[in-house]
């Protein structure tokens, strides 16, 4: 499995976020569209295909973000990433798309930081983590939330989630897939 | 050239449909309904009808596959259809086939969802052009097939879809969902029959309108008449009706060849009233007249043995598509 590279993949916000690693290889790329990431999906991939070096074949697993998010913008990168997994035989993981948001600023020891997404009628998907030892604390699980009771200390507003922090995340994410309809 | 395989895929509305076709004959075909789910809110409901198909496609593919005895690798092309229907349910499907047709590195087939449904009904060998009469829950429109890609819509319905309107007045005379085989059913009961007018005698076109007789048949439940003698009544009229329309549209165009498709077509009665008629007419075979995904894999086929260009992965689905724009 060591030649294998990990395809990342998250639509659950406006960003498109995608990449390829493998150990300290890798490449991700995160771009702002709004809507219809399915158009722009795969012309990215080709791209950072390119970029590391990688064959499609060569994709052994795939962590992709479950949200919390648009409903029918999160389920883009679960069906593109089951059906890549089905081509190769790949693994799949799952992994919160708020965690792999806030994971790049997450210090070990430091305080809990809240990323929010911003969802519809005025409320923000959020929740709360913490790393120990290494390893992603969830403090408050993903939820709905309003402007007032939002935490007053590590907000993070609207944060990409992070192509590299996803396959960082694999060791402790679960195989299969439960996506988050907050 | 060597063998042909197609995988295809429909997530248009609520059933999630694989199949497997090679070298243009249907190998696998495997519908997971939801219409038990749906059942239950008296219709579909398109975010858990999105849900659903995202469950069920790895395993329904995976499943495809061992069926028919090959590895994914064995394909030559991928195909899905990209319109029209639930926007949310399409793109688990689209996004889906397309994934599988980028990391095999293979050709990718967008495909119109009444192509589909007109190729499943298509048999080898036979030249267009012809009419298509595309009848089910979500549509009734009848083309002129010009050629493959080349369609002409003659009319469609102002109203309720036929399958839609078999569907309702099933639920009126409390029988189960889908409504067309249980009304036919309970028609075959009958001893008697409630006349129903066929709608729009004297149209200039070749329209098709459901809703009177759907109207007409509450009044007549109201009224407590017997639901066999109604049942076989409607039927009777939506069966003249949908004849009516299609051997008007073949005098004027002279066209002797007729396909049916969708689910409508698996209506005996209908089937034997156009055979009545002197025209030459093609039923899709079994299993095929409803929403699956062999008849999208058929219709990939059809495109990529005349040559017709994949499609590139940029390409969106959509729930509003005209097949004349396919």
């Amino acid at each position: 499995m060591g030649r294998m590279w990990t395809l990342t993949l998250d639509t659950a916000t406006p960003y498109l976020s995608l990449g390829l690693f493998r150990g300290e290889e890798g490449v991700g790329r995160v771009v702002r569209l709004g809507r219809r990431h399915e158009e722009a999906l795969f012309g990215l991939l080709e791209e950072v295909l390119a970029e590391v070096g990688a064959k499609r074949s060569e994709i052994g697993a795939l962590v992709l973000g479950e949200g919390p998010g648009s409903y029918t913008g999160l389920r883009i990168a679960l069906a593109a990433g089951l059906g890549v997994a089905l081509a190769q035989g790949a693994r799949v993981y799952g992994v919160r798309s708020l965690l792999a948001a806030c994971w790049p600023f997450l210090e070990e020891g430091g305080p809990p930081l809240t990323p929010l997404f911003t969802a519809r009628n005025r409320l923000y998907y959020g929740a709360t983590y913490l790393k120990r030892g290494g390893k992603p604390v969830e403090v408050l699980p993903p939820r709905k939330l309003k402007a007032e009771e939002l935490p007053q200390r590590g907000l993070l507003l609207d944060p990409p989630p992070d192509p590299r922090a996803l396959y960082e995340l694999l060791p402790y994410a679960r195989e299969g897939l439960e996506p988050l309809y907050l | 050239m060597g063998t042909v395989w197609v995988l295809g895929i429909d997530t248009s509305c609520d059933d999630t449909g694989v199949g497997l076709v090679r070298d243009g004959q249907v190998v696998v075909n495997l519908v997971a309904s939801q219409v038990r789910l749906h059942e239950a809110y008296g219709g579909v409901v398109p975010e858990l009808a999105s849900r659903e198909h995202l469950k069920a496609i790895r395993p329904l593919a995976e499943r495809a596959l061992a069926l028919a005895g090959i590895t994914p690798k064995d394909l030559s092309l991928v195909a899905a259809t990209r319109g029209p229907g639930l926007i949310g349910a399409l793109l688990v499907g689209y996004t889906f086939a397309k994934g599988l047709a980028w990391a095999l590195g293979k050709p990718f087939y967008a495909i119109h969802h009444l192509e589909g449904h007109i190729a499943a009904a298509w048999p080898e060998g036979l030249d267009p052009p012809f009419l298509a009469l595309v009848a089910s829950g979500g549509h009734t429109h009848l083309y002129e097939v010009l050629d493959l890609g080349r369609y002409r819509l003659l009319g469609a319905t102002r109203d309720d879809a036929a399958g839609e309107a078999f569907d309702k007045v099933a639920r009126l005379l409390g029988l189960g969902f889908p409504g067309g085989p249980e009304v036919e059913r309970l028609a075959a009961e009958a001893e008697e029959v409630v006349p129903f007018p066929v709608p729009l005698k004297d149209q200039e076109g070749y329209d098709f309108s459901f809703s009177g007789l759907k109207t007409k048949a509450l009044h007549l439940v109201e009224k407590g008449l017997p639901k066999a003698a109604l049942a076989k009544g409607f039927q009777e009229a939506a069966i003249a009706h949908l004849a009516e329309v299609v051997l008007k549209a073949a005098e004027d165009t002279g066209h002797k060849v007729l396909l049916v498709a969708g689910g409508v077509a698996a209506n005996r009665a209908l089937q034997a009233r156009f055979k009545e008629a002197g025209l030459k007419v093609y039923f899709p075979p079994k299993g095929l007249s409803q929403d699956n995904g062999a008849m999208i894999a058929l219709a990939a086929w059809r495109r990529y043995m005349r040559g017709f260009p994949p499609s590139p992965l940029s390409l969106g689905a959509t729930a509003y598509w005209p097949l004349e724009e396919a």
